[in-house]
């Protein structure tokens, strides 16, 4: 065994990220070390600075470096609106389709039973908190149309039913462009369900 | 070996993680091949055919191929309606899921199992007392496993179960007449254990003392490891509120 200390620990640092198995870990470090070293220090200095500087907003619960984050602090969102999102690439996504005037709350996960997430883990009483704080008019819970998700949504729904706000769901059915030939049934059933008159 | 592919098997998905950027990893529980784990590529992508197939709780028809320990999707679809849990029996849905899980191992098939639990999610749906539902799955499931639960006689001296007597129920060794002296295993009347093996309805004390036998069962089988469904339930339906809406105050 003539493995380097210091190798093994990267290989191990690496391996910890999503879909990072042992042998991508080893390719990601070699590379590092034997191409881009220069990279390899930019890489170790970004992420002690996010590891040491991102917080999350105490309004949103999104990640932020400041106290309050700058979609919250804006003057031009609507603050009555708040949409719900599991994650803050949801909100990301969200954001990037540009229509969402509102504000946000990210749960930073959804239940997951099997995974031993129930309410307690995800951040549902700080929620309840920014209800009472907040005048908010209408929650749009916009959590996935996973089993899941729907889960999370139902549960919201019921600790929020006593009181005085508009909740809704994002709408579900057959996707821009999409062909209904090549339409999972589950998704198809769902657009009749929701359907809407036109006229 | 297992076969390298397999197609129109019928399936339940138990489980599914996001895997890279646009696969998912996903534990199956098939009805020829038991419990199997499977990577589904390109899943998460949007122009996916399955992606809405990947569900729990829902009849599906699955292909996949391979030959190591994760095998790849071919092809996966619903077939029929899903079971459409919500609520409370959503999450005995997921605590039957985690018993599969943790119990059956993989590729090895338990058909019997497997009818025992689509028919117990069709029951979770429909039927009001889903403890009953869950406890008779429970039992079904330790016996097709090889830990049936001994319900007809005692231990003791194989004298039938007295449905007016007390036992108390040893894990590791079945009922044995009660005793003030004895405290090992879980105190139970007869007629719980009788309404256990006739799966007739249960009245509220059958319920209570059904629940206590098999939990206690149940861990003695999983080697003491929490069941990470059961704490979430807890936290969802927390006890008083159960005992709020039964009073109705
Ligand atoms: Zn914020």
């Amino acid at each position: 065994m003539s493995e380097s200390h210091s190798i093994d620990r990267l290989r191990q640092a690496l391996k910890r990220l999503p879909g990072v198995g042992p042998k991508t870990a080893q390719r990601m470090a070699f590379h590092l070390l034997e191409r881009d070293r220069e990279g390899a220090r930019l890489l170790a200095e970004a992420i002690n600075d996010a590891a040491d500087s991102v917080k999350h907003c105490v309004r949103c619960n999104n990640f932020s470096e400041t106290e309050t984050c700058a979609i919250c602090t804006s003057p031009k969102r609507e603050a009555g609106l708040l949409c719900v999102v599991e994650t803050p690439a949801d909100l990301e996504t969200i954001e990037q389709a540009g229509a969402y005037t509102g504000l946000y709350f990210v749960l930073m996960g959804y239940l997951s039973p099997l995974d031993g997430i129930g309410p307690d883990e995800l951040a549902i009483s700080r929620l309840l908190l920014i209800l009472d704080e907040y005048p908010v008019t209408e929650v749009i819970l916009a959590t996935n149309l996973t089993v899941e998700g729907q889960a999370t949504a139902d549960y919201l729904a019921d600790q929020f039913s006593s009181r005085e706000i508009v909740i809704s769901r994002l709408a579900r059915g057959v996707p821009a462009g999409g062909e209904l030939e090549y339409m999972d049934s589950n998704t198809l059933n769902q657009a009749f369900a929701d359907r809407r008159a036109i006229h | 070996m297992e076969k390298r592919r397999v197609a129109n098997e019928p399936a339940f998905l138990l489980h599914r993680r996001p895997y890279t950027e646009s696969s998912v990893l996903i534990d199956l529980f098939s009805r020829h091949h038991g419990r199997i784990v499977l990577i589904a590529k390109g899943a998460r992508k949007l122009k996916s055919r399955w992606r809405g197939s990947l569900l729990p709780f829902q009849p599906l028809i699955a292909a996949w191929s391979g030959r190591g320990e994760v095998k790849t999707v071919t092809g996966i679809e619903g077939e029929g309606p899903s079971c459409g849990l919500r609520g409370k029996a959503l999450y005995c849905g997921y605590y039957m899921n985690e018993l599969v899980l943790r119990l059956l191992h993989r590729f090895d098939p338990h058909e019997d199992v497997f009818d025992n639990y689509a028919n117990a999610l069709a029951l979770l749906s429909t039927e009001e007392d889903q403890e009953r539902v869950l406890r008779i799955f429970e039992k079904q499931l330790l016996r097709d496993l090889g830990y049936g639960m001994h319900l007809v006689r005692d231990a003791d001296r194989g004298n039938p179960i007295d449905p007016g007597e007390r036992y108390r129920y040893r894990p590791d060794a079945g009922p044995l007449p009660y005793s003030d002296t004895d405290h090992h295993g879980v105190s139970v009347h007869g007629a719980t254990l009788l309404a256990l093996e006739e799966e007739v309805e249960f009245d509220e004390r059958t319920r209570r003392e059904s629940k206590r036998l098999i939990r206690s069962v149940l861990d003695y089988h999983l080697g003491g490891q929490a069941l990470r469904t059961r704490i979430v339930y807890g936290q969802m339906f927390p006890p008083e509120s159960g005992r709020n809406r039964l009073t109705g105050s």
